[in-house]
């Protein structure tokens, strides 16, 4: 009944892991891929390492989190040594590596590598927190579309674009992507924002500004997945704040084929897939509706 | 979690909470525990938490509080919590440590067992030669324990070999606390949410050699 095709890749529901969450090791994506759960994306990979900012790496905020971790990872050798035991079986939960790189060249190396392992690559266009990479080439359509290319010249299997919506139109950055070659795009990345400590009286995060995640942000995805599904021929992918089976469902009623959960876990554990899969099969059953068929729905004008 | 502004944010246990006051002991190992260590009365910083499962509080079972070196600071305010509310029942103590410089809180423990490698306190040799001794002696129903892993994986040995459940305090290296950026994931577990206290069905997975 969830059962959705990702740009070739069969996912059992719709729910992904979304990047930056857990997925720094085979094990621990293991754990999270027997929770009920479509795909999951590992954190992002570069071709270096980088040891990530200072702490405070994260801030809890109203309907939210504001973190900055500086994309810690071990660089993309160390990720596909460690992800060469995952199950690639046709059965097992896809594994999408995400990965960033400052340019062409550089993203379509560390997606060559890692490609054999993954079933998927998911490119970070829109990280807001890391100078060089993520926004940094994310908010220029150009760049978008030529990393895309380079990285499409590069792998064979899909590729999703992760856009952020801190940009004057989304969809001029999602058409770039899709030009380039993406197969999907993924919005949205978390929000440039900062919060400051009264009693010390200074920023409270060690990079001093970080990226908003959480319930905050779900009404400025829904919106930009709203404007990309009128925009783009590609699937898309919705992530930002969904905390609940409701919240899903808004995302795929506004164009989304599939959504990414991430923050939500910090709020309901890893149970969180079950919920929001229980509820969306409730929901389907009760409207006798399909899946496929709710994709987009609001954006009829008449009834 | 402890904020030292301007410099990070690290992991610590909770040494002592008394009324409003949490007391940290901390080792300067590093950048971040030197600028406390440089801290003067009166200075701020940062706490958030706690997160994560504690230890448990058998109040009716002979328990062992197994410290290694500087792991004795959480045990230390697990036995002030029964001396408060179990102070018919302390929990035994015993510490171990590299050298007697490094054993912390001999006179508030009261240590029914002490051990430095060097011998230069209590018996020679590591905690673990004589602790299956302390189980036998004191009939031990469980073991609650904080230090080094080459420590906790010999001690969760001996706990299974006596029969006895363990509780092991681990520790590793953390960003968020709270369960969401995998820093601090061992094998599929994460020490900040998952732990830091494990027990013995967990430690299965930690501790095997």
């Amino acid at each position: 009944m969830l059962e959705i095709n990702l740009c070739g890749m069969r996912l059992k529901n719709p729910l992904i892991l979304a990047s930056g969450i857990l997925g720094t090791g085979n094990d621990i994506l293991r754990r999270v891929a027997e929770c009920n759960i479509g795909a999951v994306t590992t954190k992002s990979m570069g071709l270096v390492s980088r040891p990530g900012y200072s702490g405070p790496s994260i801030v809890a905020t109203d309907c939210g989190y504001l973190n900055a971790m500086g994309l810690p990872n071990p660089g993309v050798k160390v990720f596909a040594a460690e992800l060469a035991r995952w199950d690639k079986h046709p059965a097992a939960v896809p594994l999408i590596a995400s990965i960033y790189g400052s340019t062409p060249a550089e993203a379509a190396e560390v997606a060559a590598i890692i490609a054999p392992v993954a079933a998927a690559i998911e490119i970070n266009l829109s990280c807001p927190h890391a100078s060089g990479y993520g926004l940094a080439v994310g908010s220029d359509p150009q760049s978008v579309e030529k990393i895309v290319y380079a990285v499409r010249q590069a792998v064979q299997i899909p590729i999703l674009a992760k856009l952020s919506p801190a940009v004057a139109d989304i969809t001029i950055i999602g058409k770039a992507a899709e030009s380039g070659g993406a197969d999907a795009l993924v919005a949205i990345n978390t929000l440039p924002a900062m919060a400051i400590d009264i009693t010390l009286r200074r920023p409270l995060l060690g990079n001093i500004t970080g990226g908003l995640s959480g319930p905050a942000i779900r009404p400025i995805a829904i919106r930009a997945v709203y404007e990309l599904y009128k925009a783009v021929n590609i699937p898309i992918v919705g992530s930002g704040g969904i905390v609940t089976g409701e919240d899903a469902i808004e995302f795929i009623l506004a164009g989304a084929t599939a959504v990414q959960i991430g923050t939500g876990i910090a709020y309901k554990g890893l149970t969180i897939f079950t919920e929001i899969e229980e509820r969306m099969r409730r929901y389907l059953q009760q409207e006798r509706i399909s899946l496929a068929e709710l994709v987009g729905l609001a954006h009829r004008m008449s009834l | 979690m402890v904020w030292i502004p301007g410099c990070d944010e690290i992991p610590l246990s909770i040494s002592s909470v008394t009324g409003p006051n949490v007391e940290l002991t901390v080792v300067r190992v590093g950048e971040a525990t030197t600028r406390l260590h440089a801290l003067k009365i009166g200075d701020q910083i940062g706490l958030r938490g706690p997160y994560g499962q504690g230890f448990s509080f058998p109040t009716n079972e002979t328990t062992i509080l197994v410290g290694g070196g500087y792991g004795i600071v959480p045990l230390r305010f697990l036995f002030h919590h029964y001396r408060r509310y179990s102070p018919a029942k302390l929990p035994v103590v015993a510490l171990g440590a590299k050298t007697a410089t490094s054993l912390l809180f001999i006179a508030e423990l009261n240590p029914q067992l002490i051990v430095t490698e060097d011998g230069t306190a209590g018996k020679k040799g590591l905690i673990s030669d004589f602790l299956p001794g302390l189980i036998k002696q004191v009939q031990a129903q469980r073991l609650i324990v904080c230090g080094p892993q080459e420590m906790v994986n010999t001690l969760y040995e001996i706990a299974c070999n006596s029969g006895i459940p363990i509780e092991a305090s681990l520790e590793e290296y953390m960003r968020c606390g709270i369960g969401l950026c995998g820093s601090c994931v061992k094998r599929a577990l994460l020490v900040c949410n998952d732990g830091p206290v494990f027990t013995t069905d967990k430690l299965a997975l930690l501790c095997k050699l």
